[in-house]
């Protein structure tokens, strides 16, 4: 699935959520999948849990973090593919 | 007098009742689970028949009147009978997490080595075994949920392709040594005779991944990372309530962990003395 901007991310809430410092493990007990995700991956994450559109997620952490800006969009899509493969997201279209 | 008999082997509240047809195939018992101590409160809910017969002999194991093995082989019948065993003791099993590792001890301390067939956790046990640490398993835990092993000791069972790693350390006992074409087991005692059956708490976690011709590499793995890679080793999941992902992430902050990729031993035992033996 090719992922624009105006796909939002929403959480598979079958997941259980343990977090560590700043990394989480996410765990389904239906699916028997464990996903690993480091501090950018929560934060990510973190950001999918209020149906913004991936583009407004986008823009939001080049906000905060500008002296990233050129490196967020193809972790943000990194992540974001990561997490649909594994189900803990599904996309919708806005 | 009768050569026949029966055997009843125990693992964390589940015996498992052996019979044999003579003084052969009790050799054979006695080496493959002399180390599985019956709980004498329990009825045996299992029943397995090893028989030993003709000359040269053939050996044949039994389940009821289902044939599990007829062959040569005594080295593949206690293969097939001890993973035959370990699945009934971990199947319905809930009151511990059931966890693909070998164990080890040292001065009461727990160590943990996860990992999948293959990833060199037999053959490091064999190795540190023959350095005076103490056996517990190469291949299964129970966990409690304070920390505490309950290790299936078993004989060591190498794949043929790793026994050529531990070729200086077998040479001088293989005649105690069961062989088959596929693999070895090894009596842990001809490795280190001052074994001490115990039941201690993980103090530490190694990961292994052996690559041939690799030196050795010890990297501290994240509570995180560490949970993640238990939890591919946990062969119970199913049996737990939320999977034992809260009480293996618990285990997991609390315990140190790391990952040794290693091809071999030259300084093996300089890199992990400091990371077994600093302040727990």
């Amino acid at each position: 699935m090719k992922i624009n901007d105006s796909h939002i991310p929403v959480l598979n809430s079958e997941f259980i959520l343990e977090k560590f410092d700043n990394e989480i493990l996410l765990y389904s007990v239906a699916g028997t999948t464990a996903v690993y995700l480091n501090e950018t991956g929560y934060l990510v994450w973190c950001l999918c849990n209020e149906n913004r559109p991936i583009g407004k997620i986008i823009a939001l952490l080049e906000e905060a973090y500008p002296e990233q800006r050129r490196y967020i969009r193809d972790d943000v899509i990194a992540v974001i593919n990561s997490l649909a493969e594994n189900e803990v997201i599904v996309l919708n279209n806005e | 007098m009768s050569n026949n008999g029966t055997y009843i082997a125990g693992f964390s509240g589940l015996n498992i009742e052996i019979g044999y047809n003579n003084p052969d195939a009790k050799l054979l018992i006695d080496f493959l689970l002399g180390d599985l101590q019956a709980e004498p409160s329990l009825v045996p809910e299992i029943r397995y028949d090893v028989l030993v017969v003709g000359r040269p002999p053939k050996v044949s194991l039994w389940q009821g009147d289902k044939l599990l093995y007829f062959g040569n082989s005594k080295y593949t019948l206690a293969y097939i009978l001890i993973n035959e065993m370990i699945y009934r003791f971990i199947v319905d099993h809930k009151a511990d997490l059931a966890i693909h590792a070998a164990a080890l001890s040292y001065s009461n301390t727990g160590i943990l080595i996860p990992g999948k067939s293959g990833s060199g956790k037999s053959t490091l046990a064999a190795w540190l075994t023959s350095k005076g640490f103490n056996y517990l398993t190469d291949e299964l835990i129970f966990l409690s949920k304070n920390g505490v092993i309950k290790p299936l000791i078993r004989p060591i069972s190498l794949h043929s392709d790793s026994v050529s790693a531990l070729d200086d350390l077998l040479n001088p006992v293989k005649e105690q040594i069961l062989a088959g074409q596929s693999g070895i087991m090894v009596p842990h005692l001809v490795l280190n005779t001052n074994h001490v059956p115990c039941t201690p708490v993980v103090s530490r976690i190694l990961f292994p991944e052996y690559k041939h011709g690799f030196g050795v590499e010890l990297t501290k793995l994240s509570s995180a990372k560490s949970c993640f890679k238990l939890i591919e080793c946990h062969v119970n999941a199913r049996n737990m309530p939320d999977h034992g992902f809260g009480q293996l992430a618990a285990l997991t902050r609390q315990t140190k962990s790391y990952q040794l990729t290693y091809g071999g031993f030259d300084g093996l035992l300089d890199r992990l003395r400091p990371i077994l033996f600093d302040d727990k």
